[in-house]
């Protein structure tokens, strides 16, 4: 290549990027946008049109060999409706519920307790608490599938073999072994926003509680439970998704049988290759947790105007 | 000619949705002066110094630094260097880094780089703490390195957002001296925005008081502090005595108020009086004599001690008038008992110059 | 009658709140020990000398010895590795670009993208899984790793499974990068401007590096996440393709032996160093463990 044409080239090039960076600095909105623009691609690409396509798949039906026909149906969200789907869909709600309900009743007490650490141990509790949470999901679980097992694991075993017991208990393959699973799994994020909420707290008002002559209870009641009140909402929002929509606790510790909508849904994807149906399911469990998520929107929200 | 201003202002606004924060301000600031933008918190005095550095643009009107227009230019290309109110220091380099920053930006070769900056660490005491980093510095400290690092690229103009409000104040007053004198010595225009008045009046050469975004009054300290325009300059500056009355009457020279019931106060005359306006007649206390004997040109009142408060240099005799006004008097300490001459209720007679009475416009 | 208590006034009230101490202290190191009990069990009987998982039968490392030779598991090791690497690297930036966007400028429609980087954290893992699976599926893109030739080395590259990474780890990262960049002190990018240093310059100089605590938590955090990722992993892993979690999970379907454990123990010291790294790295003067704000 001549110089002149390089020359010519790079004098064309300036000028773009010139022009360009003019824009740039006028519009700051355009430089905004393409420093979005990767990241907005790939979530566009691998996010929002896969989630379309569940959404859509929802309403079409099954073809004959896997894959789906052009026609628009509810037949799959009426399937739902089905004893058999229904029953589960429902124990996954009510499994969801009671993991929060528990995580709640045992994360508040622990919550309180670190807040009521000097400070410099408060922050070696939050990280000896938080530490459990970044290990592994699936070795926890597999760590209870040890302990909790009928036949092998290690609470029988040892039970049985002190002479304590004579038949194993049933602590596994059933609602308590995934209960067991969730809570100790989602603790930890049941405890931060309650602990952030009562750290926040002015123990000043604990202490004109006292002065005005209100005893430890109502102590409680009137005014550390509403004030921590944002903490235990967050929390219980934190937990209640994830134990919804759980899909390694019911498949390590509920001893192979389909318990939860995840499973469920797992298999219409893997085993029956009904991917309407699945998407169906999907579409259902999500919406649920969305409807979840404005709920707490909302309560959090009027929560600020009282505080108005 | 604008080529003499080292900063004007033209008409300069600035509004930030609907909030004005700057309104109409004009201004020109000579080369080689200290000018401070004096006024209360959200008077526009910052904004107006961020317009100047190019850290916002106007909404209006136009800023000229050494005669230049400075239209749309950003910070980064205007001949101006500024001391932040909490430094701005670079927190992950050392104060050499920090300090040769500007330089570096500019092109400045190495050798160069480094016999300015140890001119100017030296022009404020810093020599030996190159390689420190900031939050190894005191405040004190720290705040130097900030004016080191603006005065080492040679401003035309540096511009000063209250750079002493974080310092205790004792080396507040320590660092106002040096400030002063380092601008004596360099000699480049200072522009100081500050809310303390007597901080103003010490360092300045010229004060433009400012409130609500309009600039109020532009003057010399001595300008600012007797002859105030208006009641909010009067009031933000020093102590003053306040007591409400009518034009009685008035000729070319001098105007007479009357502070009803009987009172009678003579000051000099003012272009905008009409006889029968409600004004507000302003005197500042250390002007004022207690039982000096009758003087021309003086206005003359009796009244009643009603307290007396020593405080240390000084004593503020408060006076109740006829009409049941109170007037705060202050006289120095000169004496080892001056606060025991008078006590209260014991009759006295004050009395202050015409000229140093100022009236307001209700 | 009011004299009765008189001469003990404070001391039942005192006894009740010590009672109570107590009891609050008791509870929260029961707390603990429940968190970290079953993780102590497990690394205990990955010593096991028997194939129980609850007997204790002696001392032995013979757990890890199998461990170490089967290829299997190192070959899942290995590409766990690739993997977080690979979409640590690309999730960092396209996360670190977009925080900046967020942080830095107002635009029509941030609302929407602010809603969009959520939801990747919100959405629940089986959810993300089945709808990656579907489109990889019916978009022809497919599971299958590209086999590549690279200076004479063979790499199989899951290109599904990273893609699906990234596709969580951009959140994460830019919800990191973000709150770094809030705390960030805008004067200094002022100072910066004031002293002549264009925006460019600017950006390199000081932004950038006072970014870099922020990038280098969100990459770690981005690090950890994939390496534990298991029900994503699993639904875009094409036939044959395993990471540790994934083959773990094989490993418990076909028989529990202590070499699960091993494994396992494994991947919890990994957990735990990346742990003491983030907080090593973040004594560049920062607070305490993030949680996210929701």
């Amino acid at each position: 290549m001549s110089l002149r044409t390089l020359e010519s080239v790079n004098r064309f090039i300036n000028q773009r990027s010139e022009s360009l960076l003019q824009k740039m600095r006028q519009f700051p909105s355009l430089t905004a946008w393409l420093l979005l623009l990767p990241a907005l691609s790939w979530l566009i690409i691998f996010f929002v049109a896969p989630l379309f396509i569940v959404l859509a798949y929802s309403f079409l039906e099954r073809g004959t060999y896997g894959g789906v026909t052009w026609q628009f149906t509810t037949e799959n969200f009426a399937r739902v409706f089905d004893p058999l789907y229904l029953k589960t869909f429902l124990r996954s709600v009510y499994i969801a519920i009671v993991t929060t309900v528990v995580c709640l009743l045992l994360g508040f007490p622990l919550a309180y307790y670190i807040s009521t650490r000097p400070p410099r141990r408060r922050n070696t509790l939050l990280l000896a608490l938080m530490i459990p949470f970044w290990t592994n999901f699936l070795i926890r679980t597999y760590a209870w599938l040890t302990i909790l097992r009928t036949n092998t694991g290690l609470i029988n075993v040892s039970l049985i073999s002190l002479g304590i017991l004579d038949k194993p208990l049933p602590l596994f393959g059933n609602d308590f072994a995934i209960l067991l699973g969730l809570v100790y799994g989602w603790l930890p994020v049941m405890v931060l926003p309650i602990y952030a909420a009562l750290e926040r707290l002015d123990r000043s008002l604990i202490e004109a509680a006292n002065d005005l002559y209100a005893p430890g209870s109502r102590v409680f009641l009137r005014i550390i439970w509403p004030l921590s009140l944002p903490g235990v909402v967050a929390g219980s929002m934190l937990v209640f998704i994830p134990a919804l929509g759980a899909f390694v606790t019911p498949a390590i510790l509920g001893g192979g049988k389909s318990l939860m909508i995840g499973n469920i849904i797992s298999n219409q994807f893997l085993a029956a290759h009904d991917w309407p149906f699945g998407s169906a399911l999907s579409t259902l469990m999500m919406g649920l947790m969305l409807f979840a998520t404005l709920v707490y929107f909302r309560s959090t929200r009027r929560g600020e105007e009282i505080e108005k | 000619m604008p080529e003499e201003f080292a900063v004007e202002l033209k008409g300069v606004a600035k509004k930030f949705g609907a909030v004005t924060a700057v309104n109409d301000v004009s201004l020109q600031i000579k080369d080689g002066e200290f000018f401070s933008l004096l006024g209360p918190s959200g008077c526009g005095k910052t904004t107006t110094l961020r317009l100047i550095a190019g850290f916002e643009l106007p909404t209006k009107g136009e800023i000229y630094i050494g005669g230049r227009s400075q239209g749309y230019l950003p910070a980064y290309r205007r001949p101006v260097n500024t001391v932040f109110q909490h430094y701005a220091l670079f927190p992950h380099m050392t104060v050499l880094e920090n300090v040769s920053f500007g330089l570096e930006m500019q092109g400045v070769a190495k050798g160069d780089i480094q016999t300015r900056v140890g001119e100017v660490l030296r022009l404020v005491h810093l020599t030996g703490m190159e390689d420190r980093r900031p939050k190894q510095l005191s405040g004190g400290q720290q705040q130097r390195v900030a004016l080191a690092r603006a005065l080492v690229n040679h401003p035309k103009v540096l511009l000063l957002d209250e750079p002493l409000g974080a310092l205790d104040l004792k080396l507040r007053k320590a660092m106002q001296v040096e400030l002063k004198s380092l601008q004596e010595q360099v000699g480049i225009t200072f522009i100081y925005v500050t809310h303390d008045q007597e901080e103003a009046l010490t360092m300045s050469d010229r004060i433009g008081v400012m409130n609500q975004g309009k600039l109020l009054q532009l003057g010399t300290a001595q300008e600012v502090y007797e002859s105030p325009q208006s009641r909010f300059v009067s009031d933000f500056i020093g102590e003053t005595n306040y007591l409400a009355g009518r034009v009685a009457s008035m000729d070319d020279d001098m105007v007479e108020v009357v502070i009803e019931p009987e009172i009678r106060v003579q000051a000099t005359s003012q272009p905008d009086l009409r006889p029968g306006q409600n004004v507000t007649v302003a005197v500042r206390p250390e002007k004022i004599l207690l039982n000096s004997e009758a003087r021309q040109d003086f206005n003359r009142v009796t009244g009643v001690v009603a307290g007396v408060v020593y405080t240390g240099s000084t004593t503020s005799f408060d006076i109740r008038l006829a009409n049941g006004d109170v007037i705060t008097v202050r006289t120095q300490n000169v004496g080892l008992s001056t606060s025991n001459y008078y006590h209260p209720n014991d009759e006295i007679t004050i009395s202050w110059p015409f000229a140093a009475t100022r009236v307001f416009i209700d | 009658m009011k004299n009765r208590t008189a001469s003990h006034p404070g001391r039942l009230a005192k006894m009740k709140s010590q009672i109570g101490n107590f009891v609050l202290s008791l509870y929260g190191i029961l707390g603990f020990l429940f968190l970290y009990l079953p993780i102590i069990i497990l690394v205990i009987f990955s010593f096991n000398n028997s194939r129980s998982t609850a007997q204790w039968a002696g001392f032995s490392t013979q757990w890890y010895a199998e461990m170490i030779q089967d290829d299997q598991v190192i070959l899942a090791l290995w590409n766990s590795l690739f993997v977080a690497v690979v979409s640590t690297i690309v999730s960092t930036v396209l996360g670190t670009l977009a925080a900046m966007a967020m942080e830095r400028y107002a635009f029509r429609g941030k609302l929407v993208m602010d809603a969009l980087l959520y939801l990747p954290i919100i959405i629940p893992d089986i959810a993300m899984g089945i709808m990656l699976l579907l489109f990889f599926n019916i978009s022809g893109i497919g599971f299958e790793p590209w086999r590549l030739r690279f200076f004479g080395l063979r790499f199989a590259v899951p290109y599904s499974v990273i893609i699906g990474h990234v596709a969580f780890n951009i959140s994460f990262v830019a919800v990191v990068v973000r709150a770094r960049l809030a705390q960030m002190d805008r004067t200094l990018e002022e100072a910066a401007n004031d002293l002549y240093a264009d925006n460019w310059r600017t950006f390199r100089r000081v932004t950038l590096p006072m970014m870099m605590p922020g990038i280098l938590g969100g990459a770690l955090l981005a690090f950890t996440l994939s390496l534990d990722d298991f029900v994503i992993t699993f639904f875009t892993s094409g036939a044959g393709f395993n990471t540790l979690p994934v083959r773990v999970f094989g490993m418990i379907k076909r028989g529990v032996t202590p070499k699960i454990n091993a494994v396992s123990t494994l991947m919890l010291a990994a957990s735990l160093l990346l742990v003491i790294v983030s907080l090593v790295t973040r004594r560049g003067g920062e607070k305490a463990p993030i949680d996210l704000n929701l």
